[in-house]
């Protein structure tokens, strides 16, 4: 595994540990201040700021969430890298609410910054609910 | 426009008038022989053939509409992504069905120099 991999398969670890802890200043620390997050069903988010807006408007707290990241595929082009995930996750919205699972793929596209760090350009999630 | 940008601009456009006319071979021709194609509740499409063999026949065509919001080469890869409105009409009984959203295209030069598409992000919801 080339060192630009090892560091692009870190972002997503560290953006698994941080969604787990509830952590969500370091989850907006790996998205580039002008990442574009799409998810099906709501409109696309066009920065960072959008993004983290609507996580804090939408979750709650004491909200639980576990999940695990199984990282299919790296590809590296230069200062670029494209990266399919499949995510398992449980989520409880709030203390004492039922838990529900959700699974899906992510398409993430990275980009390293001038200083050599690798943030999330663009991620398309697909999660869905678990019936 | 640098070279590499403007054969993905090409290969992104061909794809868009393709789905546009709901052409098969069209599509077929521009997507790499392990592509992936994702979408929520679906379980992957790996590789061409595989994709293929989910596209279901489509006597009344469809009307598909793609706004592109970004295109972006770099080092013979490269993506896109746009709005996206797919309507299939009312055909054989089945009702008409309408959705929308985004989808992203993460393409990647072959060792021709053709742009192909490597893997589809498709996140298409019920029209509200």
């Amino acid at each position: 595994m080339t060192a630009d991999e090892t560091a692009v398969r870190e972002v997503i670890a560290s953006w698994a540990r941080a969604a787990e802890a509830s952590d969500y200043d370091a989850v907006f620390a790996l998205i580039a201040e002008d990442g574009v997050l799409l998810i099906a069903g709501l409109p696309a988010f066009r920065s960072r700021k959008e993004y983290a807006a609507f996580v804090l408007g939408a979750v709650k707290p004491g909200r639980s969430f576990k999940a695990t990241f199984d990282i299919r595929d790296i590809s590296v082009f230069g200062d670029w890298a494209h990266v399919w995930t499949r995510e398992r996750s449980e989520v409880v919205r709030e203390p004492g609410a039922a838990p529900f699972r959700a699974y899906g793929d992510s398409l993430n596209v990275l980009r390293r910054l001038r200083g050599g760090g690798w943030r999330i350009a663009l991620a398309a999630n697909m999660m869905a609910m678990e019936v | 426009m640098m070279p590499d940008e403007k054969g993905l601009r090409e290969a992104v456009d061909a794809w868009i008038r393709a789905m546009e006319a709901d052409d098969a071979e069209k599509l077929f021709a521009l997507v790499a022989p392990n592509a992936v194609f994702l979408a929520p509740g679906r379980s992957p499409a790996e590789g061409r053939e595989a994709w293929a063999a989910t596209r279901e026949p489509r006597p009344g065509g469809v009307l598909f509409r793609c706004e592109l919001q970004a295109v972006a080469a770099y080092g013979g890869a490269g993506h896109a992504w746009g709005e996206v409105a797919l309507t299939i009409p009312a055909a054989d009984g089945a009702p008409e069905v309408r959705v929308e959203g985004h989808t992203l295209w993460l393409f990647r030069k072959d060792s021709e120099g053709k742009w192909l598409l490597s893997r589809e992000a498709r996140m298409l919801a019920p029209a509200r």
